[in-house]
């Protein structure tokens, strides 16, 4: 057990090798590349859609079939969605960028000592989004417009993986940025794993 | 026992399915014709509506029907006629006689940007814009044409299209211009459109005088001939009555060459006058524009091949196809080799430029070619398609049709470069050929395979009003838009916004600038008073695939269809007090029936 928590007390001192503050760098840049980047793809299918409708979650807005979901959507008395209805579009892009700089910081600074940090920081912000997220499509799914033309049960849309709701199959998974921020997050504790394993 | 025989019996079978599998390469028509749910077809044929005044839109191999386009005809499925826009296009005209269709061309081949088309009794013609299928502009009534029917017959980079007249009149009346006198004082003309080369927007540039005779059919030179335009011309007995005897006297009447480009040049070298609007040359006064070839009796198709050396003219009242040689032809021009001159005009020595007459059989009317160099000339009496080679000029094969065919047209047929494959017979009559449907029937459209040495039937299907001519393209030239950009909708009352729908009023002057998106109008409840003058502006804020609206008012003669981020203009007049609904008449969702509203028309 004293020889399993030094260890750990050696795996994070000291400095970062070259290739691992260039890691820890990347993983910097690809949090900033998630601000231009769709972070989270939530994409509809059904019968008449076979090409299937896409929702696109960036960081500081919602693109792709916003105007046909939302016309869907009002049918069953759901509000539109639209960037003003989420205050995360204000503050997600600051957030991002502010994690990303601590990456780039952390890599420049050198010390072993910032990765369970700034690695906590990164898993904590992904596990917020993602209750963030559930709670959102949880609240969109049950404020029904109960004067709507068509009244459906209400139910909470996946934030991650696949329901069938209606006519419909939702799928909601992660896209481009939102695949380079898991990878960011996972760059820290790797670092300290290797040195880990290396130890003895 | 039984067991054996079964066993054996299995076996026979399976050699014979061998055998028969191992023996036929080719598909049977079915399966050459058979487009499976949900697979799309190889190609577009472009069928003219003749006096239904539309386009009607096919896929092959299948024949199925995709879509009607609307030209000289109003269209309440569209609401082509109904619009003021479209309205506008179509003039105080209601009907068109849709005669020849006309894909644009670039280097000589299909391009797919437009499809032209022209009206036979009021003299226009229409261009339709392929990316919308919709008519997009309609030219003329062109002064001094009577009987449009020669065109348009594009040149090989769409810098022209053809117009000419099928009844001679005189271009300027006056008293002493009576009928009788049809042979002193009437006028043939031809004209020449230009096409601009960005947007399609034709002009009117240059007509040509001529004398009184029927002009038929046109080609446009290729290759060694671009330049040239050919129109066949009949009635140079210049009769006036009786044309069917008394057109019919001679024993050869004439390919009219005209050099289009020597033309373009003389109108811009000012050797013009002006005639109702038009710039109206005289042959005899401008030489080098216009020359005779004499043609076998009554020739009515003129077409060039698609490498440009021959023309074929085909004489409808002899048994043979005249194939005269590109380049003899441009040798007796240069080098002046005539046989005298009619009313003014060169005639080229016919022994001197015919290569052959080649003997395809009766009633022969319009050659169509394919890639191995065959070409494929329809007989109307015969009711038949000849296959023949140009070069050898041997006929090669030759197969019946049901019955009377027209015109016929093969994949890109027309061009420098056909497609092989398929021809399509335009046949004109039907008789027992689809379960009886009254005595006005349909006309009947053939499918033949023409990839092997022999022609092979494939397959009828029904055709409407009269396709005197058709375009088949193959489909990956065309690119058609699925939805209009409502963003970039700057049509006269567009909105782009629900918030922005709302009625405006000047005195009696009322604009409603009315939405449509699933499923409901806004505003839905329009209050008038008796006598005002409305504007509908109707714009679709959908951006759906397939998602069209309608408006249609009850009880009055209003319908329109709204493609998604479209706009439509209507004037309507609130002529009496009441309550009228108005509803979305195209079938837009699963509320449509709920899709509807109130105009309330009250006393003033």
């Amino acid at each position: 057990m004293n020889r399993f928590m030094s260890r750990c007390w050696m795996a994070i001192h000291g400095w970062l090798s070259l290739p691992e503050r260039l890691l820890i760098g990347l993983a910097g840049g690809g949090i900033l590349l998630a601000l231009i980047l769709p972070i989270w793809s939530i994409f509809l299918q059904s019968q008449q859609y076979p090409e299937g409708l896409s929702l696109f979650i960036h960081a500081r807005s919602l693109q792709g079939d916003l105007q046909n979901i939302n016309i869907l959507n009002h049918y069953i008395g759901m509000k539109p969605l639209s960037i003003e209805a989420f205050p995360e579009f204000t503050w997600m892009a600051p957030v991002l960028m502010g994690l990303g700089g601590l990456f780039i910081l952390a890599a420049l600074v050198g010390r072993r000592e910032l990765m369970p940090v700034v690695s906590l920081v990164l898993l904590g912000f992904c596990v917020f989004m993602l209750w963030d997220m559930s709670q959102w499509l949880h609240a969109w799914g049950h404020d029904l417009d109960p004067r709507a033309p068509m009244t459906v049960a209400p139910f909470t849309p996946p934030a991650l993986g696949f329901k069938k709701i209606a006519n419909f199959v939702v799928w909601s998974m992660p896209n481009g940025g939102g695949v380079l921020i898991i990878l960011s997050s996972i760059a820290g504790p790797w670092v300290l794993w290797r040195n880990f394993r290396h130890s003895s | 026992m039984r067991s054996t025989f079964q066993r054996s019996a299995a076996a026979v079978l399976v050699t014979l399915s061998l055998l028969a599998g191992g023996c036929s390469q080719q598909k049977s028509p079915a399966e050459e014709v058979y487009v499976k749910p949900g697979d799309h077809d190889k190609y577009y044929a472009f069928l003219s509506g003749g006096h239904a005044g539309q386009v009607y839109v096919y896929g092959l191999p299948s024949g199925r029907l995709i879509n009607v386009i609307p030209v000289f005809s109003s269209n309440p499925k569209t609401g082509y006629g109904f619009d003021e826009d479209s309205k506008k296009m179509m003039g105080k005209y209601t009907w068109g006689d849709a005669h020849h269709p006309a894909l644009s061309e670039t280097k000589g081949s299909y391009d797919g940007r437009w499809l032209f088309i022209n009206d036979n009794p009021h003299g226009r013609l229409a261009r339709i814009d392929l990316s919308s299928f919709h008519t997009a502009e309609i030219l003329g009534p062109i002064p001094n044409i009577s009987g449009f029917h020669a065109g348009p017959f594009i040149t090989p980079n769409s810098e022209y299209a053809f117009a000419a007249s099928r009844f001679s009149v005189p271009m300027t009346h006056s008293p002493e211009k009576t009928v009788e006198s049809y042979a002193k004082t009437f006028d043939g003309v031809l004209a020449g459109i230009k096409i601009h080369p960005e947007t399609g927007k034709m002009d009117l540039d240059f007509q040509v005088k001529m004398p009184p005779m029927d002009f038929d059919l046109s080609d446009s030179g290729k290759g060694p001939l671009d330049g040239w335009t050919f129109f066949t011309s009949y009635n140079t007995e210049l009769a006036h009555n009786k044309l069917e005897i008394n057109a019919s006297q001679h024993d050869q009447d004439f390919i009219t060459a005209l050099n289009w480009k020597a033309a373009a040049k003389a109108v811009v070298d000012g050797k013009f006058t002006m005639v109702n609007g038009a710039k109206v040359l005289d042959p005899t006064q401008v030489p080098g524009l216009v020359y005779f070839l004499p043609c076998p009796k009554s020739p009515h198709g003129v077409d060039v091949s698609p490498d440009g050396k021959w023309i074929v003219g085909s004489g409808k009242l002899s048994p043979v196809a005249a194939v005269f040689s590109a380049e003899k032809f441009l040798k007796a021009v240069q080098d002046k080799d005539f046989d005298g001159d009619w009313r003014g005009i060169p005639v080229i020595r016919y022994a001197s430029t015919v290569m052959a007459e080649v003997p395809v059989g009766l009633g022969p009317l319009h050659t169509q070619f394919d890639d191995k160099g065959y070409a494929y000339t329809s007989l109307f009496v015969d009711s038949a398609i000849t296959k023949w080679k140009l070069g050898s000029w041997e006929v090669i094969d030759r197969i019946p049709v049901t019955y009377n065919v027209g015109h016929l047209t093969a994949v890109e047929g027309d061009t420098m470069t056909p497609g092989g494959k398929y021809l399509l017979s335009l046949n004109k009559l039907t008789k027992d050929r689809f379960l009886g449907s009254g005595p006005e029937m349909p006309t009947n459209a053939q499918l033949i395979d023409i990839s092997g040495e022999k022609m092979r039937l494939l397959l009828d299907f029904p055709t409407f009003g009269e396709p005197h001519y058709a375009q088949i393209v193959s489909a990956d030239k065309i690119k058609p838009k699925a939805i209009f950009d409502l963003a970039k909708n700057n049509k006269e009352g567009a909105i782009h916004t629900e918030t922005e729908a709302g009625v405006t009023r000047n005195g009696n002057q009322v604009t409603v600038k009315l939405a449509t998106i699933r499923t409901h109008f806004t505003p839905d409840v329009i209050k008038l008073k008796q006598g005002d003058e409305v504007t509908f502006h109707v714009t679709s804020l959908e951006q759906d695939e397939n998602i069209a609206h309608g408006f249609g008012i009850d009880h009055y003669n209003v319908n329109l269809e709204l493609a998604p981020g479209d706009t439509k203009t209507i004037k309507w007049t609130a002529d009496k007090t009441g309550i009228f609904p108005f509803y979305c008449t195209n079938f837009c969702s699963a509320l449509h029936q709920e899709m509807q509203g109130y105009i309330e028309v009250s006393a003033r």
